[in-house]
């Protein structure tokens, strides 16, 4: 497949939530991360990371097996797949923690609530 | 063009997306996706790279959205796909040309002719035509001899619709099917596009019918 039509995917699927690209877009606004840097820090090629931005984030109740299926397809090592995936959630739980903590102050502060 | 994957792993695929499967969307886009940008790129040669990739991407985002748009009792998926993905196309000329993207581009980018409306039009229509005779050649539940069957058309019209399966274009050939060979070519192209579009309206009607019936009445008339 021509690399433009794989990164327009993963580029694309950035904003979906149900998929890998999504957590890779966490990495990249918390830990000032891009493209090629993500790619060096998950031991892959470009056109293997945007192949695993196209696969689904593992289903919480079949992490393992979703996770060990991800890195056979993408030729990964699991492991890393795996802590990867955990410390991009633990990110998000946190960026939503913060507009939770957000919200709550502005509406304190609001003189009219 | 290099031949669609078997009817068993597309079944398969298709099932695997539906059911939120980690690897099937990434898998049947790495498959479907290039073949794809071969197709539109034969067919619309003219159409830029970037318009014909966001067409491709935006089909399969829509599929993954909401994948029971497919009725994988009506065709093979990947027959469905390249008739979604030029039916994009075609839309997405038609907003090209509305904005005169679609002419201007291909005398910037190319310094070709400009194409004209009339080849546009002409081209839209063959596409058209082209959509309706892969959805006869798609591997399905029914061959074309089936549909032939059914159908009980006159020869002239049989011969009329064998080619318009095998994609022939030129409407002399259809012409001297139907024997208007001598007619002026504003008769022939009049009658000739009467005749096409009778027989597509035929079979999709006959075919709507079969595929409602229950399945044991399948092929009984």
């Amino acid at each position: 497949m021509s690399d433009e039509l794989l990164f327009k995917m993963a580029n694309r699927l950035v904003g979906s939530r149900g998929y890998m690209a999504s957590l890779f877009a966490i990495a990249f606004r918390r830990e000032m991360l891009n493209w090629e840097t993500l790619a060096g820090q998950l031991n892959l090629s470009p056109s293997q990371l945007a192949r695993l931005a196209l696969c689904r984030r593992p289903r919480p109740t079949q992490f393992a097996a979703d996770a060990d299926r991800i890195a056979q397809y993408i030729g990964m090592d699991m492991l890393t797949l795996a802590r990867f995936i955990r410390r991009a959630e633990a990110l998000e739980a946190l960026e939503q923690g913060d507009s939770a903590q957000s919200l709550l102050a502005a509406r304190d502060r609001d003189p009219e609530a | 063009m290099t031949s669609d994957p078997p009817r068993d792993w597309q079944n398969s695929i298709y099932n695997r997306l539906y059911n939120d499967d980690p690897t099937a969307f990434a898998e049947l886009y790495e498959v479907a996706a290039p073949r794809l940008e071969t197709y539109l790129i034969s067919r619309f040669p003219n159409l830029p790279r970037d318009d014909l990739h966001d067409v491709i991407v935006d089909l399969f985002l829509a599929l993954q959205e909401r994948p029971e748009q497919y009725d994988p009792a009506k065709l093979s998926l990947f027959a469905y796909l390249r008739m979604a993905v030029r039916r994009d196309a075609l839309n997405r000329i038609e907003r090209l040309k509305s904005q005169s993207r679609y002419s201007v581009l291909s005398l910037d980018e190319w310094d070709e002719e400009r194409v004209e409306d009339r080849d546009i039009t002409r081209n839209i229509l063959q596409e058209e035509d082209d959509v309706f005779a892969d959805s006869l050649r798609a591997p399905g539940r029914f061959t074309f001899e089936d549909i032939l069957a059914w159908l009980r058309l006159q020869p002239q019209e049989e011969e009329v619709l064998r080619l318009m399966v095998e994609g022939v274009r030129q409407t002399e050939r259809y012409a001297e099917a139907i024997g208007l060979s001598e007619s002026d070519p504003a008769t022939r192209q009049h009658e000739v596009k009467k005749m096409k579009d009778r027989l597509k309206k035929r079979v999709r009607r006959i075919l709507d019918e079969i595929l409602t019936r229950p399945d044991s009445e399948d092929g009984d008339q």
